[in-house]
């Protein structure tokens, strides 16, 4: 059997010939209703019907089902975990993607129409016509500080923050900055709080006005949040105490670059997003 | 032309009694379903404030009293008096059944009232959380985004209070009772409320330190505006802190005074019982 029809091939066996993408039809538009919906309330998280999916929950499945909620035949999709296109998670969730929508797929940022990404925002600039969703597992940004689940509720409709404020204060008091390695949450419009998913702060300063829409899919916790293009993003930051990136002590050991996101690499410091690296490597190259 | 005899008084306002902070009007609030005869079946007479019909409590009735501004008020009594149903109707924590709390002339509002709780971590205190932090969060709360503006301010209210820089940000959890209840009273500091509870301020301390805190809670009562009421077993403490006295009763004020007045001459048979069964 050919390998890329196999899901439609079996829908069409057991009778259900309209199975695109693994999801039916009923769950995409409700997927896609909440998409509209969250676009609608910018940083507001949206419940949706998540579905069991053939990742485990937590592992990728909310943007696993709003990709497939969105993607058609004429998308190229990208998929990238930690901003590499061929860790196993990446490869394993571009194949489900492209199999059983017949679509494109491609490591370059540039080509790609809907890009999924897990813990990086890609660091070459996006079109106004590309689509990145983001994996979140816990789209709660008050979970850490409030751990009931209705008095956050309650929290996010007064628009009262200050649980998160004060966890921010006795950081900054305790240790001299935010206890949040990556997730640092984001104030958006200046009043909602959401969660920008683990992404570092580094990619957290960078979420400000952007051109493309940005959705965020939380499968286990079945919600969905959404940044519309242009909105304005703000890291949770004291007026005299700015929101920094991470530093990296040294240049990539690929591409030279001292301005992108580094990580340690056999004692050496390279690029996190492997494409931006290649792409800026080729530049430099005679 | 004659002399007002009047004219030699410098400030005749100084004889008009300053009008009351906090007035409390015949305040009841029973604990149960209640029936008809529950007030005639408890208090004084029977010796009980639960009704032997019904079982209801009668947790505090018909109390009325006024606190004015800079004046501590002492609640005392026996446990099951009734006192901290009193404390927590004026903190809003309990809906009074009947009765009437007016601050200032209008209905009390809960941004008007503050209590110290006598156990810090039962009072929405962050154990885990650095008592500078637990300070800051009322100014976070009121909308402060400064990080260095705060941290001044919360640095200045715990010094005050006597907190060792080295300390404050140390978890609350490491903090002994008295520290603890410091740092309540640096949070009731930073927007000083009317009205201020202080529920057993000295309990479960140990001499020194009572005698310590009870110099700090004077200094912060005084330096209020604000009316302050104090409910505590401690006859001593409440001697040093109040200037009137209210002694309940199965649930009933049975009297009144200034503090002197009510501690060395009392009237009632239960208030002579307290002060004279007070270990010395």
């Amino acid at each position: 059997m050919n390998r890329k029809a196999t899901v439609a091939a079996l829908a069409a066996e057991h009778g259900r010939p309209q199975a695109y993408a693994y999801l039916d039809e009923d769950t995409k538009r409700n997927v896609r209703r909440a998409i509209l919906k969250a676009l609608a309330i910018p940083g507001w998280q949206v419940p949706f019907a998540s579905r069991e999916m053939p990742v485990a929950r937590g592992w990728g499945s909310g943007g696993l089902q709003v990709t497939l909620s969105l993607v058609g035949p004429a998308d190229t999709v990208k998929v990238i975990d930690q901003g590499d296109d061929l860790s196993s998670n990446a490869v394993g969730m571009r194949n489900l993607i492209t199999s059983s929508a017949r679509c494109d797929a491609t490591t370059s940022t540039t080509e790609a129409t809907i890009i999924q990404s897990r813990h990086r925002i890609p660091e070459l600039d996006l079109r106004a016509d590309q689509l990145l969703v983001l994996q979140v597992p816990h789209p709660e940004p008050l979970r850490r500080v409030v751990p009931d689940d209705v008095a956050a509720l309650r929290h996010h409709a007064d628009r009262d923050y200050t649980p998160a404020w004060l966890d921010l204060y006795d950081a900054e008091a305790c240790l001299g900055g935010p206890r949040t390695g990556a997730d640092h949450p984001v104030l958006v419009d200046g009043s909602r709080l959401m969660s920008p998913s683990p992404i570092p702060r580094y990619d957290v300063l960078r979420l400000d006005n952007r051109p493309h829409p940005i959705l965020l899919g939380a499968g286990r916790r079945a919600r969905l949040t959404a940044l519309p293009p242009f909105t304005r993003v703000q890291p949770l930051a004291f007026d005299d105490r700015p929101l920094a990136p991470e530093r990296a002590d040294g240049p990539c050991r690929r591409c030279g670059s001292t301005t992108s996101y580094r990580v340690p690499s056999d004692g050496r410091w390279c690029c996190s997003d492997v494409d931006a690296c290649r792409v800026r490597h080729e530049a430099a190259a005679p | 032309m004659t002399s007002n005899a009047f004219d030699d008084w410098a400030d005749r306002d100084a004889l008009v009694p300053p009008e009351p902070v906090i007035s409390v009007r015949g305040l009841t609030h029973r604990f149960g379903a209640g029936c008809d005869r529950c007030i005639q079946l408890t208090g004084e007479s029977a010796g009980t404030n639960r009704c032997s019909v019904c079982g209801t409590v009668v947790a505090v009735y018909d109390a009325s009293f006024e606190v004015g501004p800079h004046e501590v008020l002492g609640v005392v009594g026996e446990s099951g008096s009734g006192k901290t149903t009193l404390l927590r109707c004026l903190h809003l924590d309990l809906r009074p059944e009947s009765g009437s709390i007016r601050v200032g002339g209008h209905p009390l509002q809960r941004s008007a009232v503050m209590m110290v709780h006598q156990n810090a971590l039962a009072a929405g205190l962050y154990p885990r959380l650095a008592a500078e932090s637990n300070v800051a969060e009322r100014l976070l709360g009121r909308g402060a985004r400064a990080f260095a503006e705060i941290h001044d301010r919360t640095t200045e209210l715990l010094g005050e209070l006597g907190l060792r820089p080295e300390r404050h940000t140390d978890a609350l959890m490491t903090f002994s009772g008295g520290m603890q209840q410091r740092v309540q009273l640096a949070r009731a500091l930073v927007d000083p409320p009317t009205v201020l509870l202080l529920d057993e301020p000295t309990t479960g301390l140990d001499p020194s330190v009572q005698a310590d805190l009870l110099d700090v809670v004077q200094r912060v009562t005084q330096s209020l505006e604000s009316a302050s009421i104090v409910v505590s077993h401690d006859l001593a403490a409440v001697r040093v802190l109040a200037s009137r006295i209210i002694v309940l009763h199965h649930g009933r004020i049975v009297e009144e005074g200034i503090s002197e007045q009510v501690l060395e001459d009392p009237q009632h048979p239960y208030t002579q019982l307290l002060v004279s069964s007070r270990l010395t």
